[in-house]
């Protein structure tokens, strides 16, 4: 699932060993290999490039500080995920509540604008669809929306979002049930034309990977 | 379409993909098999296709990300000094755990001690010989009673 790096590249552990040791070029590496996927994830969170810059950077910046504690007996990429994590929720928890709801809205806007306008397509029912669906799981308490993230958006697997948020199996798929639940309660509650069966077609694109 | 919780659940790992060969066989039999099984993995599949449409647009690092990174790294302590200053976080973390563990304790110790807990309070309780010799004294109490007023209990009285 998770193909971090082709055999040819430096492992992770050499890396790590090499910034441990002073190499400020093996930890720019490792921040090469990774930059992509952390502001991915941290983009689920704030959906502000230079907030987003801000998280990304501060969590580097942690990587760094506390690169001596890393075990290794994970994954690199579900240690540096859990920091990840750890710092999207602490930021939103700090974050003003006004703020983010400006952010939510101005998208949501955006997509009420076309679609009062065009007559539904199906681009633009997916693009509405997934506005929708940011939007609901935006507003899903921290812990839904976390495991929907790292399962939906980020693709891991049980053993990996366990790994990240340091959880048993069994609770990743009892919070990833509820957490879908939950989603789809206010998919039904607020947006009852996306659901499946009642004229959406986008909804039925792209369900299994 | 109604299925059962461990049915939900069965779909769910089904799409995840986190059944077993062997559980895949077996359920992809009973979703042949079984129409309302079929229906609920059908919405279940369907309800994925709202996540596949958001999972576009995720923000980008910009070309100097990196760079950045890497010039505010410089501005941090060394990594010998790192490495200190997080023992000496992690001390200070325990001896704070412990003195609070102590305090806690001597916190109860001392209300114990002094009975606000209810050690060294009166209770309601009777111990068994206290009980007895309460019995005792009852039934002593109701044979004196017997022996005053035997001779007018006795004889019943005749209007």
């Amino acid at each position: 699932m998770f193909a971090l790096h082709k055999p040819t590249e430096i492992p992770d552990s050499e890396l790590i060993a090499g910034a441990l040791q002073g190499s400020e070029a093996a930890f720019g590496s490792l921040v090469e290999r990774y930059q992509d996927r952390v502001f991915r994830l941290l983009g689920r969170y704030c959906r502000d490039a230079v907030e987003c810059e801000d998280l990304a950077q501060d969590v580097f910046l942690k990587v760094f500080r506390k690169l001596h504690t890393f075990q290794g007996d994970s994954a690199f990429f579900t240690w540096l995920y859990r920091i990840a994590v750890n710092a999207a929720t602490d930021h939103l928890s700090r974050a003003s509540h006004r703020r983010l709801k400006l952010v939510e809205d101005d998208a949501s806007l955006d997509v009420g604008g076309d679609q009062d306008e065009q007559s539904p397509s199906a681009p633009l029912m997916t693009a509405e669809l997934a506005a929708v669906t940011r939007e609901i799981v935006a507003s899903l308490p921290e812990k839904f929306r976390t495991i929907l993230i790292l399962r939906e958006f980020e693709d891991l697997s049980y053993t990996e979002i366990a790994a990240v948020l340091q959880v048993q199996l069994g609770t990743v798929e009892s919070r990833l049930f509820r957490a879908r639940q939950r989603f789809k309660e206010a998919l039904e509650r607020e947006h009852p034309e996306l659901i499946p069966g009642r004229g959406s077609a986008a909804l039925a694109r792209g369900g299994k990977r | 379409m109604n299925l059962s919780h461990r049915d939900e659940l069965l779909v769910q790992r089904h799409l995840d993909g986190a059944l077993s060969p062997t559980d895949a066989a077996a359920f992809a039999a009973r979703l042949a098999a079984e129409p309302a099984l079929r229906e609920g993995h059908a919405a279940a599949n369907a309800m994925r296709g709202a996540f596949a449409a958001a999972r576009e647009g995720a923000l980008r690092p910009r070309a100097g990300f990196k760079a950045a990174v890497l010039a505010a790294v410089r501005q941090l302590p060394t990594r010998l000094q790192l490495e200190q200053a997080d023992i000496a976080a992690r001390t200070v973390r325990f001896c704070r755990r412990l003195l609070l563990a102590a305090a806690l304790l001597g916190s109860i110790g001392f209300a114990v001690g002094a009975g606000l807990l209810g050690g060294g309070a009166p209770t309601m309780q009777a111990s068994p010989d206290e009980m007895q010799r309460e019995i005792d004294r009852l039934e002593a109490i109701v044979r004196a009673g017997g022996q005053a007023g035997g001779v007018e209990k006795s004889a019943p009285r005749v209007r």
